[in-house]
């Protein structure tokens, strides 16, 4: 027995000393960067993609008419350039000789069978409505493009980015690969995809012969659920490149690893909580500012993000060059005021059970969020904790995503803490939200001078206008307050040292890659 | 013995439906749609109500489960909501990497479990049996994603030895080719995630070959045999082992299913890329038809090797007979 136990011990030992004598990660080195990312992608077909990863692909494997550079200024991609004719009329004129990875040439005809297909609701393109106010695209020559709008849309560039709704597939490979292409993507960028392993990685080569010369030979995306993985994973020299979500103490400890450099910027997402004015209770602005008045907001960026995010000052995001003002401020953290906002409101203990009561209802209120983030469900508990000693009934409901959407859609809700990500334009950041008819008015908020101002937003292409205008909107919010923003989302990546030219883009873009290399 | 494995054969397919049902309606019962996966917080309201339409969410219950049996019936899994690939494509490039986990780390907890619970035996109340009782009382309390970021930290970070994550060529494939350095970046990238695993495993196993082994030495037919003059290597090995072979099958068979089933927290943790990560995902995405697709697939993986788990007591046990 002892003998074969002996046994064992050596052999594993051997195996051991084997192994470890091959050095970590070998395999092609120069060219070649090893991402980590959180999820895999659903689809790699830029028209009905709708996660990061997949818009990280994408963003190498097509192009847009146009991309946002890290100050989200449109700049030339596929469209050479272009001119607005009319408010409703734009006219895009586009790079000669491009190909696509299949070889097949790039021409018009492509690009409006790509914003047909966006606009036919039987392709289910879930960014479709960023793009609804175009009424018609045309094929003017091969290198001409007409987009005809039923209205003036501002923001209509910065939505036709490549990483947003504008990455322009090959008409005749979509037709020839037909479901497959989902899986096979052929487009015009730098990079062109090579194999897909689901749920393990996603590998992409350099395209020589685009209009663009990437550095890199390849690149291969590792999907790595587990953040502190991902975390040991850049810190052991196994990939080159991680990015958020990242867990607080993680990052801390990146922070002393010589052979990474950590970069932390505000992104273009916030967290904040949705407040439904069509509740009995919140439907009364005291109520909803005593509750603004009892969300712990410096304790939360300070305890829970650990200083990776940022307190919001109001729905205005500080990415947003020109808009953006730190004049507009939500009510700061006030237990006082709030009691006193309560009293005022009617709302007092009257039967001194410690719960305060109005008519004999007493004052109850559920604050959702979703499972899938643990800081999230942290901030909530703190909430509730803190609500409960101010008097009120307060629970927590933590469901997964599809459910708790479901109720915001259904507005079920009372409270929900979820988050908004890549609002490239003051418009993506408020216009479905508190518009009356938008999209994802949850909160149910009306507000017949809100509207007005948000329809002129879109009309009007003059920054200055345009910041008068969300500013505007920003003060409303600000005091009737459907929205309460806790945090502006940091963004933060960990890079390798001996990756070069990488440059990270608050949006999350890794558009830089083509200028990247790895020796 | 054949007529035997026939009829447990066929009880597979009420065991299978059984299974595909209660997955069903599971699903059913708990909130949340498939459309808002697919869509996103983009979602409107009429948007949702189309979607829904477009994906036969909106038929009554009974009409789904029959189309779905249907389709079954012709061999046809559907195709993922969220995933936009057929779903037996997606179990079929998920489930070896699964099964090559689980068996290696069913494999190590077999290796290391049995023996060391004999030893333990053997050695009963000394310095050995209550170390090897602490080890297995700290494996089978301590949690998976704990113990993989730990080894992750030392092996991969610290002692720079295993990669942190992710899965070599598949091993089976690599030792068919008989590539030395495939084989070996195979195992390199398989031991963390299935010492993992098995650490679970093996401490249970441990622990209940221990128990088996001694109450079986209490047996008379042992002191018999010690008082026939008997080597203690045959009494162990013939007497003892063999008659605690019983309840050490049954853990083994029941361990299988919870090494395809509890492969997904170490599957997540190592970036596996296996059918346990593809369910979690799939459950909160709401995307049925993967769902029912893995629970049919897990369901007969495991009937099936009940099913041997049954047929190996005949070997440790001749006085069973099959009927």
């Amino acid at each position: 027995m002892t003998v074969f136990l002996r046994r064992i011990a050596a052999c594993i030992l051997l195996a051991f000393a084997v192994t470890s004598t091959v050095p970590a990660g070998a395999g092609p080195a120069g060219g070649v960067l090893r991402i980590g990312i959180d999820v895999d992608a659903g689809t790699l077909d830029p028209r009905l993609a709708n996660d990061t990863t997949a818009r990280r692909v994408i963003e190498q494997v097509y192009d847009g008419l146009v991309e946002l550079d890290a100050q989200l200024v449109p700049r030339p991609a596929l469209a050479e350039s272009w001119t607005q004719v009319s408010p409703t009329v734009w006219v895009f004129r586009l790079r000669r000789g491009v190909r696509f990875h299949d070889g097949s040439p790039f021409t018009a005809e492509d690009v409006v069978f790509t914003f047909t297909t966006i606009l036919d609701p039987a392709l289910r393109a879930p960014l479709r409505g960023l793009v609804t106010p175009i009424s018609k695209v045309e094929a003017v020559d091969e290198t001409t493009v007409r987009f005809t709008l039923s209205a003036p849309y501002a923001p209509l560039l910065r939505y036709l980015d490549g990483s947003q709704a504008g990455g322009i597939v090959s008409k005749r490979a979509v037709e020839r690969l037909g479901a497959q292409f989902a899986s096979n993507p052929v487009g015009t960028g730098a990079y062109k995809f090579v194999s897909w392993q689901r749920n393990s990685r996603i590998t992409l080569e350099a395209n020589p012969s685009g209009w663009r010369r990437p550095s890199l030979t390849q690149i291969i995306f590792n999907i790595i659920p587990d953040n502190s993985t991902r975390a040991a994973a850049v810190e052991s020299g196994d990939v080159d490149l991680i990015h958020s979500p990242l867990s607080p103490q993680d990052v801390r400890r990146l922070r002393n690893v010589a052979r990474v450099s950590v970069t932390q910027m505000t992104g273009l997402g916030h967290t904040y909580l949705n407040i439904n004015m069509a509740d009995p209770i919140l439907r009364d602005v005291r109520a909803r500012r005593a509750i603004a008045h009892l969300i712990p907001q410096a304790t939360t960026v300070r305890q829970i993000y650990q200083e990776m995010d940022r307190p919001a000052n109001s729905i205005l995001l500080p990415a947003w060059t020109g808009v953006y003002t730190d004049d507009i401020t939500q009510p700061g953290h006030d237990i006082s005021r709030a009691r006193a906002l309560l009293a005022e409101a009617g709302w007092t203990d009257s039967n001194r059970d410690g719960i305060l009561d109005q008519g004999g209802r007493p004052l109850s209120l559920v604050v959702r969020t979703h499972s899938e983030d643990p800081n999230r469900i942290q901030i909530v508990e703190l909430l509730i904790s803190i609500l409960r000693s101010s008097g009120i009934d307060a629970r927590a409901e933590i469901t997964e995503f599809p459910a708790l959407v479901g109720a915001l859609i259904a507005g079920t809700h009372q409270i929900a803490l979820v988050g908004w990500l890549g609002l490239v334009d003051p418009d993506r950041g408020m216009y479905n939200q508190f518009h009356s008819k938008g999209s994802q008015n949850w909160e149910k908020y009306n507000n017949p001078r809100v509207d007005a101002l948000l329809d002129e937003g879109r009309q009007k292409a003059d920054p200055a206008e345009r910041a008068r205008i969300y500013r505007e909107v920003a003060r409303i919010i600000v005091a009737d307050l459907p929205y309460y923003v806790l945090t502006y989302q940091g963004y933060i990546v960990v890079v390798n040292r001996r990756v070069q030219g990488f440059t990270p883009i608050p949006s999350g873009s890794f558009r830089s890659l083509w200028q990247t290399s790895a020796p | 013995m054949l007529r035997y494995l026939a009829r447990r054969l066929l009880l597979l397919v009420p065991v299978v439906l059984g299974a595909a049902l209660i997955a069903f309606a599971l699903l059913l019962l708990i909130p949340g749609d498939p459309a808002v996966a697919l869509l996103g917080q983009e979602v409107s309201g009429p948007e949702l109500v189309r979607f829904r339409h477009l994906l036969g969410l909106d038929r009554p219950v009974p009409v789904q489960f029959g189309l779905y049996l249907w389709r079954l019936a012709q061999g046809d899994l559907g195709s993922s909501i969220t995933l936009h690939a057929p779903v037996l494509q997606l179990i079929s490039s998920t489930l070896p990497a699964t099964l090559e986990l689980a068996i290696a780390s069913l494999l190590l907890s077999i290796a290391a479990g049995i023996p060391l619970g004999l030893l333990a035996a053997r050695r009963r109340g000394g310095l050995l049996d209550t170390g090897t009782m602490l080890v297995a009382q700290l494996g089978v309390s301590m949690p998976v994603f704990w113990l993989g970021v730990l080894l992750i930290l030392l092996f991969a970070v610290r002692l720079d030895w295993l990669p942190s994550f992710g899965r070599g060529p598949a091993l089976v494939a690599a030792v068919a080719s008989g590539d030395a350095a495939s084989i070996l970046d195979s195992v390199r990238h398989l031991i963390l995630p299935a010492c993992t695993l098995a650490f679970f495993n093996l401490a249970l196993l441990t622990r209940l070959t221990r128990w088996a082994v001694l109450e079986v030495l209490e047996e008379d037919y042992v002191r018999t045999a010690r008082a026939k003059g008997q080597a203690e290597r045959v009494v162990l090995y013939r007497h003892a082992l063999r008659n605690a072979a019983l309840p050490i099958l049954t853990i083994i068979g029941l361990q299988f299913g919870n090494a395809l089933g509890g492969a997904v927290v170490t599957e997540t943790i190592y970036g596996w890329p296996g059918m346990g990560r593809l369910v979690v995902q799939a459950i909160g995405q709401r995307d049925f038809p993967v769902v029912q697709g893995a629970v049919l697939v897990l369901a007969l993986l495991f009937s099936l090797v009940n099913v041997a788990v049954d047929l190996a007591y005949g070997l440790a046990d001749p006085r069973i007979r099959y009927e």
